[in-house]
């Protein structure tokens, strides 16, 4: 079976009317913030609105949250429905399958927060959306970054019976905290590279750099040839991680152990 | 074709399977134990999901673990009762045969030979989240059947069957064997695989207690004394005509049933032949008839405690 074939069939379990329902959900919370903003507007400019929501709504929460649904099911979500017994008995390359899940998963929730991006763009901007420059770099970073947390939790996935909850900590708490730690600790954030490869700042006062900086960090100390390269390795390393555990470990479902 | 050498495998600190040693060649052969025995554990071993802790398994001559030579070869029907619901049968067989290395070409061929194997034409192309319990087993059997392995490695496939279900999947089991494929079908019902098959594999808490001809294994058990559930009309009348029969050594009624005794026998088999017999002759109904030795664990007591 090839990799198009095993990635075809991904896509279409990932795109059941039921889950599809979930990404929309999770998806238009950008787009909801956008809303809000535009109902209550007082005097900001759209590069501001956009400067915060894309961050916080489109990136923080859309963006991580469909790949920890998705791209954390790969193995374990298997697992859980009993079904990847009727995998590992098929002579087919485990590697591909995980790749095929990997892919898919990417494909699916970058399209998904692709779109979010968009819609939330279009709304805070207007006709003036053609003119601006932040919706173009963000719709280059968003499959980088789909790409990146997909690698990371299919690889728990193939390790962990509960990668969601690793996934959860990692994202929610670690990366939401880095920053303000000391040292070098915001070189293991996903989310600082990307914001470096994708700079979100809004035009602020003398007054508000400092809570901005508090909660987003200051992204500027990650050079973009550095994240970008970081970003790779973290790919490539979670994904090589997983297609080993994938290849080498056992997995059979609990109620089957006897 | 399938081979296990000293094969033990440890699940933490309790063990599934210990120090099995069996080949397993064409036709027929039945693995049999009871829940808890290993048996799942000695097909997970076979189908290349387990690695044996200590010992060897090979299958046609290799190591199975995620081994792709071995399983193009296997079709295996597991015991989980888990599909992709959201598929109907037809896109499940296919999908499975198609993983199984059969031409793109061929799959739909393929896949609605086997659907109709199972007597599942009919009903293949609605969804599997609607099917009865029947209905996915036999949908589970095709999916294993679909890319004509030479090897067929079922793990309680007549589960969830109706008694038509049951023949038919019997009929099935033994026509494939017949065409010179290797088929190990686990059970914990006796008779069910007697119906199939002589040859067996008798696993208790894993380790291998017997195998070879289960004709041997009855007769062991036959020369100890058979007890034998009667509940019928006239109980009272009529158990004392059993008592005439050389081979019924004794009658014990129930307590709290009048219609109830047991009959303890030395020849089972001659003693249900004359009971049916003599019910016939003297016109009575019967309620209930079965004998609580006629089962696995009754076989394991006798093979353990001789």
């Amino acid at each position: 079976m090839t990799l198009i074939e095993l990635f075809t069939w991904q896509v279409w379990d990932i795109t059941r009317p039921r889950k599809i329902a979930a990404m929309a959900a999770i998806g238009f919370v950008g787009p909801l913030f956008a809303i809000i903003w535009r109902l209550a507007e007082r005097g900001h400019s759209p590069d501001f609105a956009y400067g915060i929501i894309a961050p916080v709504a489109v990136y923080g929460f859309s963006l991580v949250l469909l790949t920890i649904i998705f791209a954390s099911a790969a193995v374990s979500g298997e697992m859980g429905a009993g079904t990847i017994t009727y995998i590992l008995t098929r002579p087919v390359s485990r590697v591909k399958v995980l790749l095929a899940k990997w892919l898919a998963a990417t494909a699916v929730v970058s399209l998904t927060v692709i779109l979010s991006c968009a819609i939330t763009a279009t709304v805070l901007y207007g006709p003036s959306l053609v003119g601006s420059s932040a919706l173009p770099q963000d719709l280059a970073v968003i499959p980088v970054g789909v790409a990146v947390y997909s690698a990371m939790f299919v690889a728990l996935s193939a390790l962990s019976n509960k990668p969601w909850l690793i996934a959860i900590i990692y994202v929610f708490l670690f990366e939401s905290w880095v920053s303000l730690l000391p040292g070098d600790f915001r070189n293991l954030s996903v989310m600082a590279h990307l914001r470096a490869l994708s700079r979100h700042d809004p035009p602020l006062e003398p007054g508000q750099a400092g809570a901005f900086e508090l909660i987003f960090g200051t992204p500027e100390q990650i050079a973009v040839v550095t994240a970008a390269s970081t970003l790779i390795l973290m790919t490539v390393i979670s994904l090589t991680v997983a297609c080993l555990l994938f290849t080498f470990r056992e997995y059979v479902p609990k109620e089957e152990t006897t | 074709m399938i081979e296990l050498v000293g094969a033990s495998r440890w699940y933490g600190q309790v063990i599934g399977l210990n120090d099995v040693t069996c080949t397993i060649g064409p036709g027929i052969t039945a693995l049999l134990g009871e829940n808890g025995a290993g048996k799942s554990t000695m097909i997970k071993m076979i189908t290349g999901q387990l690695r044996p802790t200590t010992g060897e398994v090979r299958v046609f001559g290799h190591v199975p673990f995620a081994n792709r030579t071995v399983l193009k070869e296997i079709g295996y029907c597991p015991e989980t009762d888990s599909y992709y619901d959201q598929m109907t049968g037809r896109q499940f067989v296919q999908l499975m045969a198609r993983m199984s290395g059969l031409h793109s070409k061929a799959v739909r061929d393929a896949a609605n030979s086997a659907i109709e194997n199972v007597g599942m034409a009919e009903r293949a192309d609605t969804l599997i989240a609607g099917y009865s319990k029947g209905m996915r087993q036999r949908i589970k059997i095709a999916q294993a059947l679909a890319h004509d392995p030479k090897m067929l490695i079922m793990d309680e496939p007549l589960n969830g069957l109706d008694p038509i279900g049951r023949r038919e999947m019997k009929e099935l089991l033994v026509r494939l064997a017949g065409e010179g494929k290797t088929v190990l079908i686990s059970s914990h019902i006796l008779h069910e695989v007697e119906q199939m098959t002589h040859s067996i594999l008798l696993l208790h808490r894993g380790r291998l207690l017997a195998r070879g001809d289960i004709r041997e294994i009855r007769s062991l058990i036959d020369r100890h004394p058979h007890r034998v559930r009667v509940a019928m009309d006239g109980a009272r009348q009529f158990a004392p005509r059993l008592l005439e029969l050389p081979y019924v050594l004794s009658i014990q009624f129930d307590r709290n049933d009048p219609q109830m005794f047991e009959v303890q026998t030395t020849e089972p088999d001659r003693f249900y032949s004359k009971f049916a017999e003599i019910v016939l002759q003297d016109g009575r109904r019967v309620e209930e008839f079965y004998s609580p030795d006629n089962n696995l664990e009754a076989v394991f007591k006798y093979l353990v405690t001789g």
